[in-house]
């Protein structure tokens, strides 16, 4: 994976070995090199944290636009759905799920899709709601455009600003919550490592060899930090391009 | 107007009884029991103050009312189709808005989609309707060159914040001219605009009525700017219309107390005291 070493390849190094030039962040009590199974975890930990954001995005988004468009009865019951979802205790959902489907990456996956899909219709609905108030949609509607038109190329576009802080939210949370699910032997499952593992693997080593786990914890602060900034960056980059006399 | 027997032709639209009523919040009725008539060609100004309820009258009349928010009753006589303002499916009213009502509205800016160009913003509703793309083109073209848009073809590849505040609004006007209506309603088009271009955008309009024949309702908070433009005018108060007639007699002779109110609230350079001043020290002189 990373330079010469495989992130399972236990006999890389001495059990413990510090760090040196071989082994930048040295090796772990397995002997695998630290700094591959560090670089694997941080792509594992966003891969998840991304892929969550896009799914549960994509597939709330349209819901809650088209439910705060559309009115009526669809609405009210899409809105008592959610707070029906939302009276239910995640992590019991999670573990429901879990026993379900086994644990493993693709089902810690389908269960924070799972619990973020109401989150973003409630978000998107309120945020599509305010637009649906606004001339330009009337006047849509004043000239014939079809109600999913409305929906999608007028409103969709229009709040794609506060969708993208959701999304970049929303993975920063998810990385989280794979961490935690992880840390709590529910979500990726070793020798494959992902920042929570890494945190659950090494806990027995805090005193002996702090490095173990202040590596992992602070690259995960890093990345829930770094999402969060490129969400932000990415949201006047698209500003910018709305309104150039704002600049 | 119904207090002139037997004026002119058959009306273009006729309303009758127009009640609306916000749900929730206060008992008030917004419009109560309003009736308008506009004849072919003619202009008919809706005045009165914010409140008065004649936005939401020119908003019934179009179907813009979410029934959510709002309970509407009331009848419209629409050329040779009757509609019930109240009970009207949304489908009937595709049928009708855009392409037998046209609305142009208040604030330009907040009315064209911002992440639209003008082709787009002129040419996919026509395309709802089964247009052909390049027939739509070529209308939308002809539209900007109605409304007295110069250098059309770059307009048409502008998006709405990079036209001025004038030429917006002329946009606003053409997207209302698209689908041919019979009938504008003109919801205060030019209280966003400075003094020169509010005239233009007037001047505009009276040419359009003939040129496309339309039916306008004028609505504006501005009765001088009604008197000057509209043939009838009705005063509304309080969601009742309070006072309706020729635009003459509306404002030469207004019978109700409320509409000389309005009258005397234009501000003139004499009532400050400025001409009152200079006579003083012209007699004292």
């Amino acid at each position: 994976m990373m330079g010469s070493y495989s992130y399972d390849d236990i006999g890389a190094g001495e059990r413990l070995a510090a760090p040196s030039s071989s082994h930048l962040l040295g090796v772990d009590s397995y002997g695998r090199d630290y700094l591959t199974r560090v670089a694997l975890g941080v792509l594992i930990s966003l891969g998840v944290g991304v892929l969550v954001a896009l799914l549960s995005i994509a597939i709330g988004a349209p819901i809650g636009v088209y439910s705060a468009i559309r009115g009526g009865w669809l609405d009210m019951s899409i809105g008592r759905t959610l707070e029906v979802l939302f009276a239910f205790p995640q992590i019991l959902l999670a573990l429901v799920l879990i026993t379900i489907l086994g644990s493993g990456i693709q089902t810690a996956m389908i269960v924070l899709v799972i619990i973020y899909i109401p989150i973003v219709v409630r978000y998107v609905r309120n945020v599509a709601l305010v637009e649906a108030n606004k001339d330009y949609l009337l006047s849509a509607q004043m000239y014939g455009s079809p109600r999913f038109r409305q929906c999608f190329v007028h409103v969709l576009p229009n709040v794609r600003g506060s969708i993208l802080v959701l999304a970049s939210s929303i993975a920063a949370f998810a990385m989280i919550a794979e961490a935690t699910l992880s840390y709590l032997g529910l979500g990726v499952r070793p020798p494959l490592p992902s920042l929570g593992i890494l945190l659950t693997e090494n806990q027995g080593f805090l005193s002996t060899e702090p490095r173990l786990i202040f590596f992992p914890a602070v690259v995960l602060v890093l990345l829930v930090i770094s999402v969060n900034q490129i969400g932000d960056a990415l949201v006047d980059k698209l500003d910018l391009k709305r309104n150039p006399v704002r600049a | 107007m119904s207090d002139v027997p037997g004026y002119g032709p058959q009306p273009a639209l006729e309303v009758h009884h127009v009640t609306v009523r916000y749900r929730g919040g206060s008992t008030a009725p917004a419009v109560l029991d309003a009736n308008l008539e506009v004849r072919p060609k003619e202009i008919v100004g809706v005045v009165g103050q914010s409140g008065s309820g004649k936005s939401t009258l020119g908003m019934a009349v179009a179907g813009l009312l979410d029934p959510r928010q709002c309970e509407v009753s009331g009848t419209m006589r629409l050329g040779d189709s009757t509609v019930d303002l109240g009970s009207t499916e949304n489908s009937v009213w595709e049928t009708l808005r855009g392409s037998r009502i046209g609305y142009v509205f208040q604030d330009a800016q907040a009315a064209l989609n911002p992440l639209l160009t003008i082709e787009q913003l002129l040419v996919q509703p026509q395309r709802h309707r089964g247009v052909d793309p390049s027939v739509a083109r070529s209308t939308a073209r002809d539209l900007l060159e109605a409304v007295e848009i110069p250098d059309v073809d770059r307009r048409l590849r502008q998006y709405p914040h990079e036209l001025s505040g004038g030429m917006k609004q002329r946009v606003v006007i053409a997207a209302a001219l698209m689908g041919k209506p019979s009938v504008l309603i003109a919801d205060e088009p030019t209280t966003a605009l400075d003094v020169t271009l509010q005239a233009q955008i007037i001047r505009l309009l009276k040419r359009l009525k003939d040129e496309f024949e339309l039916s306008i309702i004028f609505i504006s908070h501005d009765i001088d700017l009604v008197a000057d433009i509209a043939n009838h005018i009705v005063v509304m108060k309080d969601g009742i219309a309070i006072e309706a007639g020729s635009a003459n007699s509306v404002v030469g002779s207004p019978s109700h107390p409320y509409t000389s109110e309005l009258i005397r609230s234009i501000p003139r350079l004499e009532r400050i005291g400025f001409f009152e001043d200079r006579e003083y020290w012209s007699s004292h002189d």
